[in-house]
């Protein structure tokens, strides 16, 4: 078996080798001209080969294997902008470097400038990725600002925690599971004002990329989907400033080129908390919060070729202050630092060096309130280095390897102030290596596989974790591509978070203690992506996701030696519709997903709180032209399991041990609750409408925006008070508007 | 075509808004039964109650005004191979209870389960319904302080600490985790209040623990694997101190002793006691509330417990440092 997986390798590095002679290869970076910001995910289209690809997060691509000594047409577009086709002669042996400056147009629904991202996507194995760039987001109705975590509820198999959270569920995995990068930095705690929004503004980020499930090796940590975030360099070219108001907050963004680069400022802070009521059940919440980011960026030849150096920083934070002796105060805050080293070598070689500190703090104090203290910290430093290498065959070779060194801190008291203080410090270590087989017409395929040494809760050679992936794209027919992934996952940072606590104001991470194997996933997915003519896409997946040791909280901790969490199952399956046709200046987007999530613990299954058997989205966006664009959104999701009421008794309260006679008259009336999510809420559904107007006066433009959130005033209800009987619904009837001012 | 899609969409918009949404919060009423029996191996008569499950109209069971609490049950004791029969009989409940007329309680006089034995309590309600529950006895004699000073204040000799041992006698060797410790320290003063001698109590917290500049009492916990408790003489100043906080009158306030008391339990009573200390802060929506039951066949508890005491002194010349008077 060995000498055969040894031949295969040699047998790849010959052809590889062989591939490339007389074969040329063009790179290149593809660029906004009025901002130098990157695009990406752009289409490259060599014409006369009928073949290409796309630029990635940061702008770049290569496209390997082209006959040397000619020249080609190839045609360089992007959504919203104008394409460029240039003759491009491609020398044998060569890199042949292009930087492609494309120019915006106004009209952003063009179906010709689709064409070309048909032909990309032929081998990607991209599959349960979604690509998100911040400028689609924007015509979409917002709550109260664009949000791009609340946006994801448009995508099969993302679940919402309901109009009054931003936190979401993805293929049936708990919210811990989900990992968000920001500049490759790890941000633990990405929500403002009890994760009713994101914390990080829409303003900033250039590009998402968000996977569902099935990722490949380079991506780790998580066990059901990972977001990262590519924010904007800032204006290479000019100075320039932003400026807006909501209802909720305030922002400003000021950007400009610096010597040999660009920085990007930008801040945000809350200044009423009226609109907060709506999301609350017109509870006061009186919770201030802001968020900074910056970004430097430097690339000087002169100084280092063909290199990019990024530093960044991102801070946020969150204050409810009651401004009371008798009651609780909470604070949240994140801080990041990060750096980042981007090198293009001569060779079809890519590589970047990343370090970032990540630091988060989420405290209650109780003062005089019935609350008891509780205090969590984490810091995390992590190192790592990934490489791509492009092969004359196309094929390409990644890899890398991550240091990350972990520490928290966590604090709390219970009812008779027994303290429990536990610090656990952690260093994982892992490598992975893929091999991204691209050489064929119609087959691409991705292998690899993660290592991990060392896991963060401590522990020797037998906790070594080897995570095996596999996704593979066949196209059998030029319309139709079948595609599939296969992978295993390895969660060992968790969250004591009570899932049926339907908000959770402290949720402390922790390193998985040692009483606990990590939690371990297995994904299966598969899935068809059909291109029948330019403006219809249609996609369908189908996912089984299997994970094991699943740190839940435990729930039958009585005492406080008894451990913290304990280890479950969990089991999801699902099937998910995608479909989009644009026509003109229309787009009409429908998603549907049929899925089915259990989990198991002491023995009970049962369905957790997030689990939706059905779920559609229905999204239709018009340009109506003159600057106006108008969507309207239709969300439905089949209702929430909740445990029912099976009656009551009365319960012997022992309040105090050492009283005597309690059996005779120390009784309160308890509720007995049926099966665990045996019941259903009603069905959630909701219409959305947006108008919005972009105009130019002089040197300023302006982005005015009006929305109507449940137009219909649907009462959707977000939880039933089982003490007072009391319905609380989620948001209503809500119009709002927003002003953007860009100069 | 334009009329028929405005048609159409109104019925839709129609449909969305009148569309039926209720649900329900209550699954189908099935009637359960609830047993609650606490042994005190330190008394000669034991106690139980049985009761019933309700349902309300409505989600507040305060508005329940039929008493659940069942009289008639045919209720047995099992110790050492031998079946008591609790009597049943009614006592007076508090003014102001739901419930009108007294509690039925059963109980078994002249019984006093210590001795480490297998106690089983079952109750018989007809219709084939049984609620069973066992645990094991604690035999006092098993557990005994060790020697040591009780003094107030802790001398400087035990590092300014008032500390209480306590050991355990297993005639098996094995250290027995079934057994639980509650430890509180307490102490028992008077105060003169419009003439009227008061008596109060208070417990004295182990350790200060600071918390944002603000010294916080720390008490000690239920548990099973513990078998000393210290108090640190600034944990206990602090208490001395603020018994008479604000009050300028320091000499109404008369000190007499102080005890250290030990409930020794079972598991499934710390356990069931322990269920109840949850807390909830001002935004937290907790759906469901943990509980606890070890009755087989329906819901309550069945534990056992013992109590052991020490007398602590407190001198003359540090009550009266206080400004306070020796009782």
């Amino acid at each position: 078996m060995k000498k055969l997986i040894l031949l295969l390798i040699l047998l790849i590095f010959y052809s590889n080798t062989k591939a490339q002679v007389g074969k040329g290869t063009l790179r290149g970076f593809i660029a906004d001209s009025t901002s130098g910001e990157s695009l990406p995910f752009g289409n490259v289209l060599i014409k006369d080969l009928n073949s290409g690809t796309s630029t990635d997060q940061r702008g770049y691509f290569i496209i390997t294997s082209i006959p040397g000594n000619k020249k080609y047409n190839v045609v360089f577009s992007y959504v919203g902008y104008k394409s460029k086709e240039l003759s491009i002669f491609i020398g044998a042996n060569k890199v042949t470097d292009i930087k492609i400056i494309l120019e915006p147009v106004s009209i952003q629904l063009n179906a010709i400038e689709k064409v070309a991202s048909k032909i990309p996507k032929e081998k990607s194995t991209d599959l349960s990725l979604q690509k998100i760039v911040v400028k689609d987001l924007e015509t979409l109705p917002k709550g109260v600002e664009v949000d791009i975590f609340r946006s994801l509820q448009y995508l099969p198999g993302v679940r919402s925690g309901g109009d009054v959270s931003a936190k979401y569920y993805v293929r049936g995995g708990a919210s811990n599971q989900n990992l968000v990068m920001l500049d490759n930095s790890t941000v633990y705690h990405p929500f403002h004002a009890f994760g009713i929004f994101s914390a990080i503004d829409p303003e900033i980020i250039n590009s998402i990329e968000f996977y569902k499930g099935g990722f490949t090796s380079e991506l780790s940590g998580r066990l059901s989907s990972v977001m990262k975030i590519n924010t904007k360099d800032g204006n290479r070219n000019q100075f320039g400033g932003k400026a807006s108001a909501s209802l909720l907050s305030t922002k400003a963004l000021v950007e400009g080129p610096i010597p040999n680069g660009s920085f990007l400022l930008s801040g945000r802070r809350s200044h009423s908390t009226e609109v907060l009521k709506k999301f609350l059940n017109n509870k006061n919440a009186p919770i201030d919060f802001y968020d900074v980011a910056l970004k430097l960026n430097y690339s000087d030849d002169e100084f280092m070729k063909d290199a990019k150096f990024t530093v960044h920083g991102f801070a946020s934070g969150d204050y409810l202050k009651n401004n009371s002796p008798i009651k609780e105060d909470f604070s949240w805050s994140n801080k990041i630092i990060g750096l980042n080293y981007f090198q293009i070598s001569d060779s079809p070689l890519f590589y970047q060096i990343d370090f970032s500190l990540s630091h988060f703090d989420g405290e209650l104090k109780p003062y005089g309130s019935n609350s008891k203290a509780r205090k969590n910290s984490l810091n995390d430093i992590s190192v790592k280095m990934d490489f791509n290498y492009v092969y004359g065959s196309k094929d390409e070779l990644d890899g890398g390897f991550k240091i990350t060194e972990i520490k928290t801190n966590l604090y709390l008291e219970n009812a008779r102030n027994a303290v429990t203080e536990v610090a656990t410090k952690g260093t994982n270590i892992s490598a992975f290596l893929k091999y991204k087989l691209l050489r064929f017409d119609k087959f691409g395929a991705d292998v690899g596989t993660r290592i991990n040494l060392t896991r963060l809760g401590g522990g020797g050679s037998d906790e070594q974790f080897i995570e095996p992936r596999f996704s593979m794209t066949y196209r059998i027919f030029p319309q139709i591509a079948i595609k599939a992934a296969w992978g295993l996952y390895q969660q060992d940072l968790v969250t004591l978070s009570d899932e049926n606590e339907i908000i959770n104001l402290f949720e402390p991470w922790i390193i998985t203690p040692l009483y606990l194997k990590p939690s371990n996933a297995i994904h299966y997915v598969v899935g068809i992506e059909t291109f029948f003519t330019p403006e219809l896409e249609l996609s369908i997946e189908g996912y089984y996701k299997r994970i094991l040791n699943l740190a839940l909280v435990n729930e039958k901790k009585f005492f406080s030696i008894d451990n913290d969490l304990v280890a479950g199952t969990g089991k999801s399956y699902g099937i998910e519709v995608l479909s989009r046709y644009t026509y003109s200046h229309a787009s009409l987007t429908a998603s549907y997903s049929l899925s089915n999530t259990t989990n198991e613990v002491y023995g009970v299954t049962y369905s957790p709180r997030y689990d939706a058997k059905h779920s559609l989205n229905l999204i239709l966006e018009v340009d109506l032209g003159y600057g106006f664009t108008a969507s309207t959104t239709w969300i439905y999701n089949s209702g929430q399991p909740f445990t029912q009421i099976a009656g009551y008794y009365e319960k012997l309260s022992i309040d105090d041990v050492f009283a005597q006679n309690y059996l005779f008259d120390s009784y309160t009336p308890f509720r007995i609750l049926g099966d665990k999510n045996i019941g259903r809420l009603p069905d959630y559904h909701r219409l959305d409408f947006n108008l919005s107007k972009k105009l130019q006066l002089g040197e300023f433009k302006f982005y005015l925006d009006f929305s109507i959130i449940n137009v219909y005033d649907r009462k959707n209800i977000f939880y039933f008070d089982r003490n007072t009987g009391e319905r609380v619904d989620m948001l209503r009837f809500l119009p709002t508007a927003t002003i953007k001012v860009e100069l | 075509m334009k009329k028929s899609v405005l048609v159409a969409a109104l019925i839709l918009f129609i449909t969305l808004v009148s569309c039926d949404d209720s649900f329900e919060p209550k699954s189908e009423f099935s009637e359960k039964y609830i047993l609650n029996c606490i042994i005190n191996g330190d008394s000669t008569t034991q106690y139980a109650t049985v009761s019933k499950s309700f349902n309300v109209d409505g989600y507040d069971p305060y508005t329940n005004h039929n008493d659940p609490f069942l009289k008639n049950a045919f209720v047995t004791l099992t110790y050492k191979n031998n079946v008591y029969r609790m009597r049943d009989t009614l006592v007076s409940r508090l003014g102001d209870s739901r419930y009108s007329g007294p509690i039925p309680v059963y109980y078994l006089p002249n019984f006093t389960p210590n001795d480490g034995s297998e106690i089983t309590v079952r109750a018989f309600l007809g219709d084939e319904k049984t609620l069973i529950a066992a645990t094991k006895s604690l035999n006092p004699n098993n557990f005994y302080f060790s020697n040591s000073s009780r003094d107030l204040p802790a001398s400087n000799n035990y590092g300014g600490v008032l500390r209480f041992t306590w050991k355990e006698f297993y005639p098996d060797q094995n250290q027995d985790e079934e057994i639980f410790f509650a430890p509180d320290l307490i102490m028992v003063y008077y105060k003169i209040e419009n003439g009227i001698e008061k008596r109060y109590q208070v417990e004295f917290p182990m350790y200060l623990f600071n918390q944002q500049g603000k010294d916080v009492g720390i008490y000690p916990p239920i548990a099973n694997r513990i078998n000393t408790v210290g108090y640190e003489t600034p944990a206990i100043d602090s208490i001395m101190r603020s018994i008479s906080t604000g009050d300028p009158n320091k000499s109404n306030y008369f000190i007499d002793k102080a005890y250290f008391r030990l409930l020794v339990m079972d598991k499934n009573l710390a356990t069931y006691y322990s269920a109840q200390q949850t807390f909830l802060d001002e935004f937290s929506v907790r759906i469901n509330q943990p509980d606890f039951s070890n009755i087989d066949g329906g819901l309550g508890i069945f534990g056992v417990y013992i109590t052991k005491k020490v007398t602590v002194n407190i001198e003359q010349f540090y009550i009266e440092s206080f400004g306070y008077r020796k009782k």
